[in-house]
């Protein structure tokens, strides 16, 4: 089975250089002073598809990604992991990319590639939009399951069984005939972490790269504006002083409420 | 029958429409242009039309019902096949549904076929002055952020997070309902089964909620978590996806849009960012304490009370005070 893992570097949503505001006056934003990391969701996509190297044989997984000259630290510990090859699609481009942009660059790697299966993260952590897998597999006229934590894939050739979690906890089990894209979800099958002696063996291995301008990608259709502050749902009243201070505030407060 | 300008997509499963479906009739009215209100439901799925019927009295705005036999499971890649044809023929400016897996499953393959964006889990829209564009808003960041999208006049799918647009009822006349019938595709993705929400029962009935998410560090630290939920009476302790994934608290105690819905009197969150999934599930409650080391979290937009403090150093301080306050008292 022929796979390809869609990987995205993104922001480390506990790094304090993080900027939470536009980085302009022009309302743009960028995260450049912020360390990255392999987007989480995108680990159990990786996972799934070594889990389905496994049991499938003549298995190979490509893993890719699409981002800047750091974003390849993520391939790194993709071939640390596991994967077979690395595919770096090297895009500069300024703010916030439209999913239909990026989807764009993948289908047209893969195109005439005949994965099998396509994989990527439920959603990445920073856009939290899940669009990428569903636009790939709309370029490419595959059938797509969105936010799956759990893949069959010894049912046979014809397809893979999946597991999710729909609105309300419920949770359904599908078949989707290959060949697919998935998006997965966290939870089934905790990512394994890359053992040093791999992650070293990784660094050495030649990525394979494309400029993005080589690649022909489509449209944006879209593209954000703006970004600012959330709106605030209820008005928080934060509590001040020491650790202690504070603990006997909200120790008051909530007897005040009636709560203890 | 006349396309309309918007369109509303519902499906129904086992009889029953979701309930955040009435939102999107809200959301429609923010983006409708005052000159055109144009707005049509497509509703699909088996025994379709006497929701149908529900729709067209509630809101007033026509609909059409595909009514698909009882063989037809609810699948996205089988409203795909239907809605295709049919959203073609009709060629609207914005169609609307709301976030779920099944409409993330068909959005992209629709916006392409309308030569459409497609903006997912919107939260917001309004149309721009002068140029009467349509702006939509969502969040970014774990929900620390909104970011503003346009599209450029091209038309839109977009996908709705519940919870955002408060719907009323009104008096309206009850529109027309144009019923359709379809030949049934073939569809590559079958379900085959469908299990029951497993929630855990004193979720429901707990007055106090005590929620732990990443930021407790280690399942360790679930101790002092649980140390604090029994300082409060007919209390109950949940976890963020991130935390019952990691298998720290079992899956039936997940809060958020894949778990519970809870509505305690009181929810404290111990180290959740807020991330509009887990926001989506504890919304309801009635006193909201958010205890978090980032002051930027975006839990704090969700909260009455906030502490910004490290959980390890924060946690047995409070948990001392409550002691002490309850000796005090007693
Ligand atoms: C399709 C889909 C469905 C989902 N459904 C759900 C759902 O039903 N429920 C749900 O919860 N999530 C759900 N999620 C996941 C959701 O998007 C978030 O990833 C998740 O809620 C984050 O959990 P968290 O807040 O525990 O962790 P994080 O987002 O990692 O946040 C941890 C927080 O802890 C704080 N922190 C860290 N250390 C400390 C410390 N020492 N002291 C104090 N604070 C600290 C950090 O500042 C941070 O704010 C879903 C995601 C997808 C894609």
């Amino acid at each position: 089975m022929k796979m390809l893992a869609c990987i995205k570097f993104v922001p480390d949503s506990d790094d304090a250089a993080l900027p939470v505001k536009p980085t302009n006056t022009a309302g743009a934003w960028d995260w450049e002073a912020a360390a990255g990391r392999m987007n989480r969701y995108d680990e159990y996509a990786l996972e799934a598809s070594l889990q389905l190297k496994a049991v499938r044989a003549a298995s190979r997984i490509d893993a890719l990604t699409v981002g800047a000259e750091r974003a390849q630290a993520v391939l790194r510990r993709a071939l640390g992991m596991g994967a077979d090859h690395g595919v770096h699609i090297v895009r500069t481009g300024q703010g916030l990319p439209s999913p239909f942009t990026i989807a764009g660059l993948i289908a047209a790697y893969a195109k005439a590639r005949d994965y099998d299966l396509i994989l990527c993260g439920a959603m990445s952590e920073d856009l939290m939009q899940g669009q990428v897998g569903p636009i790939v597999a709309g370029l490419l006229n595959r059938p797509c399951l969105t936010s799956v934590h759990a893949l069959d894939g010894s049912a046979g050739r014809a397809g893979l069984r999946c597991e999710r979690d729909a609105q309300g906890g419920r949770r359904e089990t599908l078949e989707i005939d290959l060949p697919a894209v998935v998006t997965v979800q966290s939870g089934g099958m905790p990512p394994r972490y890359p053992a040093l002696s791999k992650m070293l063996r990784a660094n050495q291995y030649p990525l394979e790269r494309i400029a993005a301008e080589a690649l022909h990608g489509i449209e944006a259709r879209q593209r954000v504006v703006a970004v600012g502050a959330p709106a605030k749902e209820r008005r928080v009243q934060f509590l001040d002083g020491s650790a202690d201070e504070k603990a006997h505030r909200l120790a008051a407060l909530l007897r005040a409420r009636g709560r203890i | 029958m006349a396309p309309a300008r918007i369109v509303l997509i519902a499906d129904v499963e086992e009889g029953r429409l979701d309930p955040a479906v009435w939102e999107l009739a809200a959301m429609a009215s923010a983006a409708a242009d005052e000159a055109d209100r144009d707005v049509r439901w497509m509703v699909l799925g088996h025994e379709a039309s006497s929701v149908g019927g529900q729709l067209a009295a509630k809101t007033g705005c026509a609909v059409t019902v595909v009514s698909l036999p009882p063989a037809a499971a609810p699948t996205g890649a089988l409203w795909s096949e239907i809605l295709r044809p049919i959203l073609d023929d009709w060629q609207p400016d914005l169609v609307g549904m709301l976030h779920t897996t099944r409409f993330q499953d068909c959005a992209a393959a629709l916006a392409l076929a309308l030569d459409a964006a497609w903006i997912a889990a919107v939260q917001g829209v309004y149309r721009q002055v002068p140029t009467n564009d349509l702006v939509f808003q969502r969040t970014v960041m774990g929900g620390r952020m909104t970011a503003e999208i346009e599209t450029g006049g091209r038309p839109a799918v977009i996908t709705v997070l519940p919870g955002y647009f408060p719907y009323e009822d009104r008096e309206t006349a009850p529109a027309a309902i144009e019923m359709r019938t379809v030949p049934l595709p073939a569809s590559r993705i079958r379900l085959v089964a469908v299990g029951a929400a497993d929630c855990e029962p004193a979720l429901k009935q707990a007055e106090t909620i005590v929620a732990a998410g990443r930021g407790i560090g280690s399942p360790e630290n679930l101790a002092l978590v649980e140390r604090l939920a029994a300082c409060f009476p007919r209390s109950a302790l949940a976890g963020s996806r991130i935390v019952c994934d990691a298998g720290w608290l079992a899956p039936n105690r997940q809060v958020g849009v894949t778990g519970a819905s809870v509505a305690p009197k009181l929810y404290i969150a111990c180290g959740i960012s807020g991330a509009h999934q887990h926001v989506g599930g504890m919304q309801g409650a009635e006193l909201v304490v958010a205890i978090n080391r980032d002051s930027r979290a975006a839990i704090f937009n969700h909260a009455d009370i906030g502490v910004v403090a490290d959980l390890e150093v924060f946690l047995p301080l409070l948990i001392e005070a409550l002691e002490k306050e309850e000796m005090a008292t007693d």
